[in-house]
């Protein structure tokens, strides 16, 4: 996998004391068009803090363009934002 | 006279200096200290490596000529950290990178990131006050751990030390070198031994091996004048000047003279003091201006963003000040300063600005200037205060306009809220300083 590390529109359920649960994203290709996919199923959740930003990496699994394929996306705690982390 | 003490094993042993020779008193039972001092390696520049591979950068800067600079546009061109690699094209710390690309025209530049550093500082820290409660943040990159009541916890210091390594180049990405001893200054030494990614023990008994055979400019408080002193006087490393006879040491450079040769010699009594607990005597802030300043008014802007920021932070601490000094350096590189006395304390932005514009006007003889700085000792609590009848009057108006100003910093940003003067000018508001971190930023051991 590479690291991409870019911004992403996610949707996310926040359930009580738990880990956020992203259900599906979306992303800016190069001609600035979105491609929305959905998050089949998440395989694990890493807690992180490289260079001490603390962030939860999450490996997924989804069906993009007919193929399955893994990919990881971060969520940085304290920027409260998502990332498409490495595809 | 006891003048120090030395661990030996688990033992002390009071060391009584007497012209050539020592006296040497060992008490037993008592329980000697043990010392982590943890470096990060080229801290800025691994910091940048680690930050931008987690981003997809796809060369390891660490493995490269590269360094971290300020931006030379704004004459803040100095290199403030390399990689390993630089070392062999003579690329130091300090020189500018101008020179530094001379020497090396392939010198990848990254600007710093303050913000990075500090979050990389405290997650190391948060690391480090796991296995004891004394810490002290000697600077961002550097600190000192009191490990001596944590023995019975967590067991040898030197597994513990192997341990903290491990988990800091495991978790956040990047490696230290910890050195192992029974005081801060041979701790300190010993964490400077060979890097990276490093522990080595530095025990007294093993300072003639390890510490006597280098160079004396690298031991701890021997800059490069003292070096250059103590050459002219065939004193090359560090055992020449443990060797030497310390009331020579003493004329020659007077109390420094005593203290390099008790630091050659691995005596340090300093205490590992978390930082809550350190007593600040000054706060300072200056900045090394864009274009030199030939014009008063220029140069009173740039004062006054300048106090903003010591200002401030002199309120955060809850402290008032009587003493104002103002330091100048021009173009031609010749430093003066002046200073103040006050008879009362203040704590204003406009008062300590007041006082700072008359002392500029006293010493500045108007000359370029390329660097200015104001600085703010002689504390006392803000909490009582000693009126006096020359106070003016609208000093209280004053002190709830600067406190107003301060909540409001803090809650939406330095930027929010400026003074009028600096409208529609190139001046910036605050000036000064990289971050409101209350220690060193990078280097210098202030005992």
């Amino acid at each position: 996998m590479k690291i991409l590390s870019e911004p992403i529109d996610v949707l996310v359920k926040f359930k009580g004391k738990e880990k956020p649960t992203p259900y599906k994203f979306r992303y800016l290709d190069e001609e600035e068009v979105y491609h929305e996919i959905k998050i089949d199923k998440i395989i694990t959740i890493e807690e992180t803090k490289i260079v001490g930003i603390k962030s939860y990496i999450y490996c997924c699994q989804s069906q993009i363009k007919g193929v399955e394929k893994f990919y990881e996306i971060k969520y940085i705690i304290g920027e409260c934002r998502w990332e498409l982390y490495k595809i | 006279m006891p003048d120090a003490y030395i661990g030996f094993g688990n033992k002390i042993i009071l060391a009584k200096e007497r012209m050539f020779c020592y006296c040497i008193v060992i008490k037993e039972g008592d329980e000697v200290a043990r010392i982590l001092h943890i470096d990060a390696n080229s801290a800025y520049l691994s910091w940048t490596a680690v930050a931008m591979l987690e981003i997809g950068y796809p060369i390891d800067i660490r493995e490269i000529p590269a360094v971290i600079a300020g931006n030379p546009e704004n004459r803040h061109g100095i290199i403030l950290a390399k990689s390993i690699s630089t070392k062999k094209f003579g690329i130091a710390t300090g020189q500018s990178l101008f020179e530094a690309r001379q020497k090396c025209p392939d010198l990848k530049v990254f600007p710093p990131r303050y913000d990075l550093y500090m979050t990389c500082s405290n997650a190391m820290y948060e690391i480090l006050k796991e296995y004891s409660s004394k810490v002290e943040r000697y600077s961002v990159d550097e600190c000192f751990l009191d490990y001596t009541e944590s023995v019975s916890k967590f067991g040898d210091p030197v597994d513990v030390a192997y341990r903290i390594k491990d988990r800091i180049k495991k978790e956040l990405g990047f490696t230290v070198n910890i050195g192992v001893s029974s005081n801060k200054l041979l701790a300190k030494m010993g964490s400077e031994l060979k890097k990276p990614d490093r522990v080595h023990t530095l025990w007294p008994e093993e300072m003639q091996g390890k510490m006597w055979p280098l160079p004396v400019g690298e031991l701890f408080m021997v800059g490069r004048a003292t070096a250059q002193k103590l050459r002219q006087i065939n004193i090359n490393t560090i055992g020449d000047l443990a060797m030497t006879d310390p009331n020579h040491m003493k004329a020659l450079l007077k109390s420094q003279g005593q203290l390099v040769w008790n630091y050659a010699n691995g005596i340090d009594s300093s205490q590992v003091i978390p930082n809550s607990q350190i007593m600040q005597k000054g706060i300072g802030n200056s900045t090394t201006t864009a274009y030199d300043l030939t014009q008063r008014q220029e140069a009173y802007m740039v004062i006054l963003a300048l106090t903003e920021r010591t200002a401030t932070k002199l309120r955060k601490l809850g402290n008032m000040t009587s003493r104002v000094s103002l330091s100048i350096k021009t173009n031609n590189f010749v430093s003066y300063s002046h200073q103040v006395q006050l008879q009362n304390c203040i704590n204003t932005t406009s008062e300590i600005y007041k006082y700072a514009c008359l002392l500029f006007d006293e010493c500045w003889k108007g000359e370029p200037i390329r660097h200015i700085g104001v600085s703010v000792f002689d504390f006392s609590s803000s909490d009582m205060e000693q009126l006096s009848i020359f106070d003016k009057e609208n000093k209280e108006k004053m002190q709830s306009l600067d406190k107003t100003v301060d909540i409001i910093r803090s809650r939406y940003g330095e930027e929010a809220i400026k003074r009028g003067v600096f409208v529609n000018g190139d001046t910036k508001p605050m000036q000064g300083g990289t971050n409101d971190g209350d220690y060193i930023m990078m280097g210098g051991y202030g005992l």
